[in-house]
């Protein structure tokens, strides 16, 4: 990345959700800081070296006592981010490796272009390198959390995305689990938000498949994502 | 049959209600009130097991065992879904303080290393 490093990123903080992330985490922070980011790294109460790992790494840490899940972590970040940094940006990536910096510098200066909300995109460029099964369920995952009038999503529950300190201030997750990327989704795609999507790759390595979400996972967050539209339903 | 008109409405609102929030006074005085009709019910249902019969056989059930079963039934849907609520609603508290926790913890790192908010940066000059 020649130009990440000449680059100032002063602009932006990027918020990283940690959780028994050991082995990669201080790879993936290095890389991050090394590109001149600035960092939160939420350590989501591991109970393994991550911590130390953070601290080694030079990342900012705000450790959570207890695990609380990643929608509750990703909030914390997102808290921390108003309430430390003046960042006008704020992004959101990985711990485990399996987004790629290069995705992340192309989307921040899509954002600087005056966009409110960059999401990042597996299925902009064409097919990627993944299961049916699992693309089936990502579109169908999609397709669910579209509404009327709001920005139509081509990827769903992609960890990769960059948003505004106005829209930052606008989420409240209430889900504290895995589901609260639908419900962050939803928030993002507000038809009041000039939203556009990013092509991005996601790395498949066997750390990060052997970590990610199994596939049987989807049903629990396709469920999650429909008892979320009643109660939501409910609450108008 | 009664039973049946009774008891699908029965079902549906015993999830409704046992989904609702749990804060409103209302909704705990009702709980209360319907907590004490259960236990007189019960007494009654002991001192007069026939009662039961006669109830039984007024809806159109075979049985009065049928009918305590069924009544099992709507109360073991009610408290299963009012006692997951009220978990997420603590879950939901455990949360806030648990970030409350760590942002003030994370406040005075954050003001200690550099109050402009530029640690990474220079810290990672000096590391390198």
């Amino acid at each position: 990345m020649p130009d990440a490093v000449t680059t100032d990123y002063d602009d932006v903080v990027v918020i990283v959700r940690v959780f028994n992330e050991a082995p990669v985490v201080a790879g993936v922070l290095k890389e991050l800081l090394a590109a001149g980011l600035r960092v939160i790294a939420v350590d989501d109460g591991s109970t393994d070296a991550s911590a130390d790992e953070i601290d080694a790494a030079g990342a900012f840490r705000v450790s959570h006592p207890i695990n609380i899940g990643a929608g509750g972590a990703l909030q914390t970040g997102i808290e921390a981010a108003l309430r430390f940094t003046s960042a006008k940006f704020i992004a959101c990536f990985d711990a485990d490796g399996q987004h790629r910096l290069v995705d992340l510098i192309g989307m921040i200066q899509t954002i600087r272009q005056g966009y409110d909300v960059v999401m990042g995109s597996r299925f902009l460029d064409g097919q990627p390198d993944m299961g049916r099964t699992r693309r089936v369920l990502l579109k169908l995952a999609a397709r669910l959390t579209r509404r009327g009038g709001s920005f139509a999503l081509t990827d769903a529950h992609n960890g990769l995305r960059i948003f505004t300190r106005a829209v930052a201030g606008d989420i409240k997750l209430n889900h504290a689990g895995m589901a609260y990327a639908s419900e962050l989704e939803e928030v993002l795609t507000r038809s009041r938000y000039n939203v556009t999507e990013f092509p991005v790759q996601i790395v498949y390595t066997d750390y990060s498949l052997s970590k990610g979400q199994p596939l049987l996972n989807s049903v629990n967050i396709l469920t999650d994502i429909l008892a979320h539209r009643v109660s939501a339903r409910r609450q108008r | 049959m009664i039973i049946q008109l009774f008891l699908i409405p029965a079902v549906i609102l015993a999830v409704v209600l046992s989904l609702r929030s749990r804060q409103s006074l209302r909704g705990q005085a009702r709980r209360k009130i319907f907590a004490a009709i259960t236990v007189v019910a019960g007494v009654i249902a002991v001192i007069f097991p026939d009662l039961l019969q006669v109830i039984a056989d007024f809806v159109g059930v075979t049985r009065g065992v049928d009918l305590m079963l069924y009544a099992l039934v709507l109360i073991i849907i009610y408290v299963i879904g009012s006692t997951s609520v009220r978990f997420r609603e603590q879950e939901a508290r455990l949360v806030r303080l648990t970030r409350e926790l760590a942002l003030a913890e994370a406040e005075l790192h954050w003001t200690q290393q550099d109050p402009a908010g530029r640690s990474q940066s220079s810290r990672r000059t000096s590391r390198q």
